[in-house]
């Protein structure tokens, strides 16, 4: 009964529309942007439809290249932080009853889809002076005085590897729910403790998908945009809130194209390089 | 053997009390009796929850959100379905190639995506009007309920069809009397998936829509910058506990651990 | 014409030929089975019979009317599928009625009909069942009253009871059998089970690669098979090869008399129950060494080792009561009585 095409020409048409709506809306769109990428910027949200090279000339302007900088370095950092946690998290959840992989699914799911302004409001409350772990650390006589942890690169790195954890979960979730789990039960048998089991034989055997998520999140992280606004200063900016202000408040359309295009080509070599490694991973 | 099982239990449940640590001091911020940023909250006053349902200034882009997360929530799921539907009744290459561009925009930092829209919507004059953002935030996040309905399909026994068919059910009939009933737990959680990210969605918005509406996230980030009140913090434990209703629900109608790519078991 | 008639009928996928060269006729009223080996080919012939794949050539005829390029929808033809396809979100009256539901039948009569047809399947009163809180057997009852609630020409089972455990399958099969009787529907049920065709087929259809190996009633294919393969496939035989000369067969072990057995280079099959032990060696026995034994209650197999091809040992079947003389090594002479020999060319 599954038939490799229809029959008729008619038979095509319930396709067809969606991919009109998805050659209008995101093909276009896309190539309205690489085409704005070449344009002069007037200033004030006004613009001239001549082709230049100027936006990306800019790239190299010392003040990008520290945004580069900050942007990799978060971003290099944060999948650090996430797959180191969300590794061996994701592990003893895959092995959990039921009930609580749902749960923690559930939470999971929730603070990747909370909007981050949602959860840098949550963080800089936890941050703050007030109302968060300050109170906590002077309660407890860690600090004679409770003090404010937020805005700094610290800050940002916390809030941001919060949102990718959950990302990390979700990404390895799939992967370590496939382990047999006579593997475990055979390397215990051969005398390893499950602590050891984990280094030895678990995390050794998963190298490609931890590279592969590392890479993913690092990608994640790159787009985050309003936490290092809430929780960094101008300094811990990274690219994308980079982009938006080009955009949004400086009114400069070329050059915020120009950055966007940046930001994907990187993003796409990344997904490159994560096939590329995926492959290898699979031969060997 | 026992050290190891502590260790590993108490490592679970640190990271599992960092998680929700951050919604716990806001819901117990929401409630401070005077407008302060204080936890452990100093009185008790539900009041900041009413302002965000009767003051019209936060009532506004309460109703913006909501909107705009059910229109683009429907139509993700109606560009999703013929695609997913397509893809699981024939094996043609175009097929495929709708189903994969399908899956690019979730696959790019979100900001590219946005930036797309706000060229794309500028040159075209429609910038600010309100279809902008629905048509966007459905495009963006049409990957969701895709994956959702092409599983959801997969799952469909073929035999099933093949058994309609045969008893004399045309391939309408077949749609509505096999295929709809089954494919409605997959339909729903595509739905819900959309409507949360739509609802909590920020860089996309305020490209499209930005200077006309403002929608919550973008009301709670602006409120950020200009000073604090607590309805801030009601407005978002009331989004944190939607979020995680709907996704209960989904939970609680499909098979949540399948559904995020968990073998069967 | 009255039937079901396939008429030289190909199948290709891509560049593998299912099935080719396929004609059989079925009678109205006859329960046909197409038996062979996975990947004969049988289900693929019961699929183009039902309109659920078309064949790359050939005809297929119905009373008379070419039904070829029907789609299966407008055959009419109640079919019960391997994996039972019973809607998970219907309950059993539902399933039932699903045919009629979908013609329209008006809720009252479909419910009468539900219950004729759960009579008839020893289901009564089941209706309002989840799918889920039936056992196997029970599910197969509900797939099969669900094909016959429309009274079809043509009922088609797809090896539908490969699910059930071995008894409950043997108790279906008589079932199966009894109602398609009662009810005189043209049947056509693909398996690979040779028990289920024995008991439920008139016509057993041998198939192996693609092709027809014999078409005849059971114990006909049991008792004359037309080839190496069917007399291997169906039971258990001996094949020897050897070669017949004025009414001898003279092969591994010794001799046989065969009187009027064509002359010339042939291959015997004889069932292991149609050999006997003989007292000693004489000019129409077989003689070998035991190499295995084994008492099955019911029978007792021995193997014995005569130098036959491909260390094929023969294997005789004594009734279980029978007193067996041997043991592993000793020497066997075996006699054959010659009207249950079968030549095969």
């Amino acid at each position: 009964m599954i038939q490799s095409r229809p029959r008729t020409p008619l038979g095509y048409l319930p396709i067809l529309l969606p991919a009109f709506a998805l050659i209008a809306f995101y093909i276009v769109p896309f190539g309205s942007m690489v085409g704005m990428s070449f344009f002069h910027n007037l200033g004030g949200g006004a613009y001239e439809q001549v082709f230049t090279l100027e936006n990306y000339a800019r790239l190299v302007s010392p003040f990008f290249l520290s945004v580069l900088g900050t942007s990799f370095e978060v971003a290099f950092l944060v999948a650090l932080f996430a797959i180191v946690i969300g590794f061996p998290f994701t592990y003893l959840l895959v092995n959990a009853r039921r009930g609580t992989q749902v749960f923690w699914l559930i939470v999971m799911l929730s603070v990747l889809s909370l909007s981050e302004a949602i959860i840098g409001f949550a963080w800089s409350t936890l941050l703050s002076r007030t109302a968060g772990i300050g109170v906590l650390f002077e309660a407890l006589g860690l600090t004679e005085k409770a003090q404010s942890y937020a805005p700094s690169l610290g800050a940002v790195l916390a809030g941001v590897t919060y949102i990718a954890m959950p990302y990390a979960v979700l990404l390895l979730y799939p992967i370590l729910s496939r382990i047999e789990p006579d593997i475990e039960q055979a390397s215990r048998t051969l005398g390893a403790s499950p602590l050891r089991a984990f280094f030895n034989v678990i995390v050794p055997m998963h190298r490609t998908p931890i590279v592969v998520s590392f890479v993913m999140i690092f990608v994640f992280t790159l787009g985050s945009y309003l936490l290092p606004q809430i929780l960094g200063r101008p300094t811990n900016w990274t690219l994308s809130v980079v982009i938006s202000d080009q955009a949004l408040l400086q009114s400069n359309m070329p050059f915020a194209a120009a950055l966007s295009i940046f930001l994907m080509t990187v993003t796409i070599l990344l997904v490159l390089l994560v096939t590329l490694i995926n492959r290898k991973g699979a031969k060997a | 053997m026992k050290l190891g099982k502590i260790l590993s239990t108490l490592f679970f449940w640190i990271v599992g009390i960092v998680t929700i640590a951050p919604f716990v001091v806001i819901a117990g911020v929401s409630v401070n009796e005077r407008k302060s940023l204080t936890f452990p909250p100093e009185g008790f006053n539900l009041g900041w929850y009413g302002d965000l349902f009767l003051d019209p200034e936060w009532r506004e882009p309460l109703l913006t959100s909501l909107t705009i997360a059910i229109c683009a929530s429907l139509l993700a799921v109606l560009i999703a379905f013929p695609v997913a539907w397509f893809n699981w009744r024939y094996r043609t290459g175009f097929g495929k190639l709708v189903a994969g561009l399908g899956a690019m925009p979730f696959l790019l930092p979100p900001v590219i995506t946005a930036m797309g829209f706000l060229t794309f919507f500028i040159i075209l004059g429609y910038y600010g009007e309100f279809w902008t953002v629905v048509v966007a935030h459905a495009i963006f996040l049409v990957t969701l309920p895709l994956v959702s309905l092409s599983l959801g399909f997969e799952d469909i026994d073929t035999s099933l069809v093949e058994a309609s068919r045969s008893m004399g059910a045309s391939e309408a009939t077949v749609l509505r009397t096999v295929v709809m009933p089954m494919i409605r737990p997959y339909v729903i959680s595509g739905f819900c998936f959309v409507f949360v990210i739509s609802l909590n969605e920020y860089i996309i918005a305020v490209m499209t829509v930005g200077a006309v509406f403002e929608t919550l996230p973008m009301k709670i980030f602006n409120a950020l910058r200009y000073g604090y009140t607590p309805v801030m913090a009601a407005a978002s434990v009331v989004f944190v506990a939607s979020t995680v209703l709907i996704f209960s629900l989904v939970a609680a109608f499909s098979d949540l651990p399948k559904l995020l790519g968990a073998r069967s078991k | 014409m009255s039937g079901l008639i396939v008429e030289n009928v190909d199948k290709f996928y891509g560049n593998v030929q299912a099935l080719s060269d396929i004609s059989l006729t079925v009678d109205n009223g006859q329960f046909v089975c197409l038996l062979g080996p996975s990947g004969c080919g049988k289900t693929s012939l019961l699929r183009i019979v039902a309109g659920l794949e078309d064949p790359s050539a050939g005809r297929i005829v119905l009373d008379g009317s070419d039904i070829t390029t029907t789609p299966a929808h407008k055959r009419d033809f109640g079919m019960v599928f391997q994996s039972l396809a019973l809607f998970p979100h219907l309950t059993v009256g539902d399933n039932i009625a699903y045919p009629l539901a979908i013609r329209g039948v008006p809720k009252d009569k479909r419910r009468a009909e539900v219950e004729r047809l759960l009579e008839l399947v020893h289901l009564p009163g089941k209706a309002d069942r989840a799918i889920t809180q039936l056992s196997g057997g029970q599910r197969q009852r509900v797939a099969i009253a669900r094909a016959l609630i429309m009274q079809p020409k043509l009922f088609l089972l797809d090896e539908p009871m490969s699910a059930l455990d071995a008894k409950l399958r043997e108790t279906m099969q008589v079932e199966v059998k009894r109602l398609q009787r009662s009810l005189g529907v043209t049947s056509l049920l693909v398996t690979h089970d040779q028990r289920e065709a024995m008991t439920t087929a008139d016509l057993v259809v041998v198939m192996s690669e693609g092709k027809i190996q014999q078409v005849a009633p059971p114990i006909e294919i049991y008792r004359n098979p037309a080839n190496a393969f069917v007399a291997d496939f169906i039971g258990i035989t001996n094949l020897i090869a050897g070669r017949i000369e004025g009414g001898r067969f003279e092969g591994p072990g010794g001799a046989l008399a065969l009187p009027g057995a064509k002359s010339g280079i042939a291959t015997l099959s004889i069932r292991p129950e149609d050999i006997a032990l003989a007292p000693q060696a004489g000019p129409d026995t077989l003689t070998g060494t035991v190499t295995f034994v084994r008492h099955l209650g019911a029978t007792t197999e021995i193997s014995v080792d005569t130098g036959n091809a491909d260390e094929k040992d023969l294997t005789v079947s004594l009734p279980g009561r029978t007193h067996c003389p041997f043991e592993v090594g000793d020497t066997a002479h075996l006699s054959v009585d010659p009207a249950s020999v079968v030549v095969l060319g």
